[in-house]
């Protein structure tokens, strides 16, 4: 794959005119060949080899044995691999509305003239920047029953808070706020840098129209901002499917399963019960449920008319 | 009225966002003693660097150093070839493109729990287990989370743009460099942002590819704190603070890129 | 001798081109000196042992050892990789845990060549690196709970710690009436007083938490119940006795008042450790490897009393680590000469002079360089009981193969008993039925 022998694209210019409309074939590829052999050898194929690794019975440490969809079969009757799939669907829906509003807020408010604009805009990003390890540990003292900051507050107000991440109902919620409270700043980035390329004369054209903001803000910053919208929710989307870390120092699946999450039970299988083959088998599908979900989003997206400005 | 219902709720976002930080700057200037007679959002009194300089008269700046080349490295790689990726995915035609965007993409939805051991052994085969080359390799060519964002900028910019370059007789290369990246300087400073930290706080791939001091990033370094038995939680916060520091001062510098000079208002 | 089976099975399948540019792995036959790997995942115990194979290294000038430190929590996944790859580290430590997973699939290697005479180690810690009547792994140390408590706190209370503590399921015994001692409420009143209020205690008398190896699996041993039928057997702790047990571990928080709740204590975010160090707690059980965590960190006298005498006597968990040598080592004579040179007596006491361990080869002169340690030490700690104790009845975690999966949900599981959430009784039938499940 060397990409550097290749001849740069030249134009000529007895290259006719139709020819800007129909660029040669070839030097697209010139532009994502690098990335095209990083991804293949690197990412691709261990996606792949996972896949056939699906059909293998193999404990890591001994030689793999293929048993056809054996562990397909086994996974359509193994009710824990199940429940933590609806444990990370909740996790999913307690975590992305929020996470996604938030930061859309967050953006508008400060792509204004604010004093301090950027002192904000860096404090929102810094929940982002942390390891998980110290996250883990420092929301864990923020929880504690009775010495935590949240019931601490709440005792001033003579609330008597709970036991936030022993209660099977209450770990799941605590644990996705964990997460909004670590990517409403970082998603907020993205909407920030979408809001700059809409071109003010659009604002303009729409407050001559007598659009109140409110309006202005359905029918000009929403509709501009697809592009971005698009790229937030699916890649939150994407991740928040294999949320894992923070989770497991937080509460490492417990109460009672209750924040068990798949993608915890994945390494689990893999790492602790050496069960690799139905560790691969179990993200395959986790892959098959995180596509669907991804081209539910393509299509609403791609429906939404994207602005034409010439 | 409005104005001050906006700087109350950044006020208030501002300090739950930095609440948990407070913690772990008040914990890395306490001392031992100090952690277990004062509540984490009072400080110790008086504050003690020894966590701070007992960290950094070790090993750590050797692990900071190795970090720093590290991100250095996969940012010019994941910036330059990204770009050139998204910018072919997004603006020019190609049999294939459609697919091929999807299958970058798709390889994100595999947890990274199973992919690592492929990886691995791919590795194995290269010869490149516990070697920078090993580290490096497999993200220095872009990232498919880079090369969709950049991709999603590059499609939302006015279509007839390249059009007046190109009957100057500017080729693919120029349109690009010339046309479109002044304009997308505000997705470039955030994909530079997210490279940078990302890169800065990837732990998994080099807590599995190496193993020696040479190669010793700041994560795996911090994670050792944390042994099975006993946690030092003023050292942790310590590391922590020191890994964080690095961070903020390169999200400022690059913040003044994804924010251009005149300051639209998308709200009144 | 670089390529398992494993990845030519891949490589085939997928036609990997990969394989053809691998290199060939004949690169070690030169002379010269041998880097040996070893790894470990202590940062402290990592400044003793780099004292340890700096004379190593001066006794055999043509090897050398460069030590890895790798954080514990990801350790076995590191590891395991390496295995996979064949890209292990030629000496390593081994943890009873994950030594059945690693033993049965040949990534150890047999130590029998060394001739090491099992006699002179302790032999749980023997046990634990045994597999099939060969021993696997070199006998490195030995850690066990001993009752570590807050001498300032005693004093206030105006009580001593007897010579020997005991406890039975009814809640009768010296430990639970010292506890109630040492428990205090905001209005200064004791469990079992009038006006006693249990939601506000400010001073715990003991710490029950749900802790395997300090805590609920000697209160089974020490009441007569057993956890494994044999090592590499299946688990039988679901007896009366065991759950009896498992229930005054429980009791102590919630019918004794004597110990924060579980909500507080319980894993993975438990902190009894730091209730302890911050003088909320009078006696911790912890292991005696945990006091380099504990005694740098406090203000107070801190003491070490042997762990409480149940119906059935004293039984108290032992838990050694073993350095054990991998079966793939591209340098298996120089990796074997380490390890003999760590099973001896130069390297243990070495280590045990430096405060870090009781070396896994008996003897009282051996152990008494870390007692001295202690006993010197800026916040001087008398740790003799936890010799005294290694000396009578001891019994080993689990060795059985699956542990590594199981230990997460059992975890799961007595966090529940001890939130109250199920009864000792269901916990431990729970427990075993799972458990014996994932034995393979």
């Amino acid at each position: 794959m060397t990409v550097g022998t290749a001849p740069p694209p030249v134009r000529t210019p007895v290259r006719p005119a139709a020819k800007r409309r129909r660029p040669g074939r070839w030097y697209p590829y010139l532009f994502i060949g690098p990335s095209l052999f990083g991804v293949v050898a690197f990412l691709l194929l261990p996606v792949v080899i996972v896949f056939v690794l699906s059909l293998f019975d193999w404990e890591l440490l001994s030689d793999p044995t293929f048993v056809g969809l054996d562990n397909y079969r086994k996974l359509a009757a193994d009710g824990s691999v199940w429940s933590s799939l609806g444990t990370t669907i909740v996790y999913v829906l307690l975590a992305i509305p929020l996470q996604t509003v938030l930061a859309l807020l967050l953006a508008l408010m400060l792509n204004q003239r604010v004093k301090g604009v950027k002192f904000f805009r860096a404090l929102f990003v810094i929940p982002w920047m942390a390891t998980p390890m110290v996250l883990g540990l420092v929301w864990s003292w923020i929880f504690d029953p009775k010495d935590g900051a949240i019931n601490q507050l709440l005792d001033v107000f003579g609330i008597t808070g709970p036991a936030w991440l022993s209660e099977s109902s209450l770990a799941l919620p605590a644990v996705a706020l964990v997460s909004v409270w670590q990517h409403t700043g970082y998603n907020m980035l993205f909407f920030l840098a979408g809001l700059q390329g809409i071109p003010q004369e659009l604002y303009d054209a729409a407050a001559c129209d007598g659009a109140t903001p409110v309006q202005r803000f359905f029918r000009v910053t929403l509709p501009l901002l697809n592009p971005t919208m698009f790229f937030v929710t699916v890649t939150n989307m994407i991740g928040a499917f294999q949320a894992f870390d923070t989770i497991y120092s937080m509460t490492a699946g417990g109460p009672s399963e209750s924040t068990t999450v798949i993608n915890f039970k994945i390494f689990h299988l893999a790492f602790r019960e050496f069960d690799f083959g139905y560790a691969a088998t179990v993200s395959i599908v986790l892959f098959l449920i995180i596509l669907l979900v991804t081209s539910v989003q393509i299509r609403f997206f791609s429906k939404r008319t994207t602005y034409d400005m010439s | 009225m409005k104005r001050f219902l906006l700087y109350a709720t950044l006020i208030v976002g501002s300090v739950i966002t930095v609440f948990p930080y407070i913690l772990v700057v008040l914990t890395a200037f306490k001392s031992q003693e100090q952690l277990h007679t004062t509540a984490p959002w009072l400080p110790g009194v008086p504050p003690t660097t020894d966590n701070l300089t007992k960290l950094l008269g070790g090993e750590f700046p050797q692990y900071i150093l190795n970090t720093a080349l590290m991100t250095a490295a996969l940012t010019v790689g994941q910036l330059v070839f990204t770009t050139f990726a998204a910018y072919a995915f997004a603006r020019l035609r190609f049999r294939g493109r459609e697919v091929l965007f999807w299958l970058f993409v798709a390889t994100m939805m595999v947890p990274v729990a199973v992919t690592v051991i492929p990886l691995f052994l791919i590795m194995k085969e290269l010869d490149l287990i516990n070697t920078w080359g090993g580290l490096l390799v497999p993200y220095l060519l872009g990232s498919p989370y880079g090369i969709f964002l950049m991709r999603q900028f590059f499609r939302g910019l006015p279509a007839g743009l390249e059009e007046a370059a190109r009957i100057d007789g500017a080729g693919p290369m120029t349109i690009l460099v010339r046309v479109l990246l002044p304009l997308c300087k505000p997705a470039l400073g955030t994909l530079a942002i997210i490279t940078v930290i990302s890169s800065w706080n990837s732990f998994m791939w080099p807590l599995i590819i190496t193993s020696g001091d040479e190669t010793k990033v700041i994560t795996v370094a911090l994670a050792a704190l944390k042994v099975g038995i006993g946690v030092d939680y003023t050292a942790i916060m310590s590391g922590g603070l020191i890994a964080l520091v690095p961070t903020v001062v390169i999200f400022i510098f690059f913040q003044r890129y994804i924010v251009r000079s005149v300051v639209l208002t998308g709200l009144k | 001798m670089k390529s398992p089976r494993i990845r030519l099975t891949l490589a085939a399948l997928l036609a990997l081109p990969l394989a053809a540019c691998g290199s060939g792995g004949g690169s070690s036959e030169s002379a010269g000196p041998v880097t040996l790997t070893y790894r470990l995942w202590d940062e402290q115990q990592k400044v003793g042992y780099d004292k340890v194979m700096a004379a190593f290294e001066k006794a055999n000038p043509n090897i050398k050892v460069k030590i890895e430190v790798m954080p514990y929590d990801d350790y076995w996944t590191k590891l395991t990789a390496d295995a996979v790859a064949g890209s292990a580290p030629d000496v390593f430590w081994m943890q009873v845990s994950y030594f059945p997973a690693f033993v049965t699939k040949g990534v150890l290697a047999d130590l029998s060549p060394l001739k090491l005479d099992p006699a002179k180690y302790h032999p749980n810690v023997v046990a634990s690196n045994t597999y099939e009547g060969k021993l696997y792994g070199v006998p490195k140390d030995w850690g066990m709970p001993g009752l570590l408590y807050n001498k300032d706190l005693f004093e206030k209370a105006g009580v001593e710690m007897p010579d020997k503590l005991t406890w039975a399921p009814d809640g009768s015994g010296t430990l639970v009436e010292l506890a109630k001692k040492l428990t205090v409420d905001e209005a200064g009143k004791h469990p079992g007083e009038a006006g006693f209020n249990p939601d506000k205690i400010k001073t715990y008398g003991f710490a029950s938490t749900n802790h395997s190896q300090t805590q609920w699996m000697n209160w089974i041993e020490s009441n007569g119940g057993k956890l494994v039928d044999k090592p590499f057997g299946k688990y039988v702790f679901n007896d009366a006795a065991s759950a009896e047990a498992v229930q005054f571990g429980v009791d102590l928080i919630t019918k004794h008042h004597v110990s924060p709740p579980a909500t507080q204590t319980n894993p993975p975010t438990g902190k009894a450790a730091d209730m302890f160090k911050g003088g909320q707690v009078a006696m911790y059980p912890a292991n005696n490897a945990l006091l380099p965590y504990v005694a740098p960190e406090i203000n107070f006298g801190i003491g070490v009393a042997m762990m409480p005498e149940g119906p059935k006597g004293r039984a108290v968990n032992i838990n050694g680590l073993g350095e054990s040598v991998y079966a793939k080592s591209k340098h298996p004579e120089e990796a074997m000469k380490l390890a003999k040179y760590l099973a001896g007596e130069e390297a243990q006491k070495s280590m045990a002079d430096q405060g870090y361990i009781f070396p896994a080869l008996v003897g009282d002169s051996l152990a008494q360089g870390y007692i001295d340690f202690w006993k010197n030490n800026a916040k001087p700690v008398d740790v003799t009981p936890f010799l005294e104790q290694s000396k009578g009845t001891t019994f080993n975690m689990p060795i059985v193969t699956g542990w590594t999966g199981f230990e997460q949900k059992l975890t799961g599981i007595f966090n529940e008993v001890y939130l109250g959430k199920i009864t000792a009784q269901q916990g431990v039938e729970q427990a075993v039925t799972e458990g014996n499940a994932t034995i393979k």
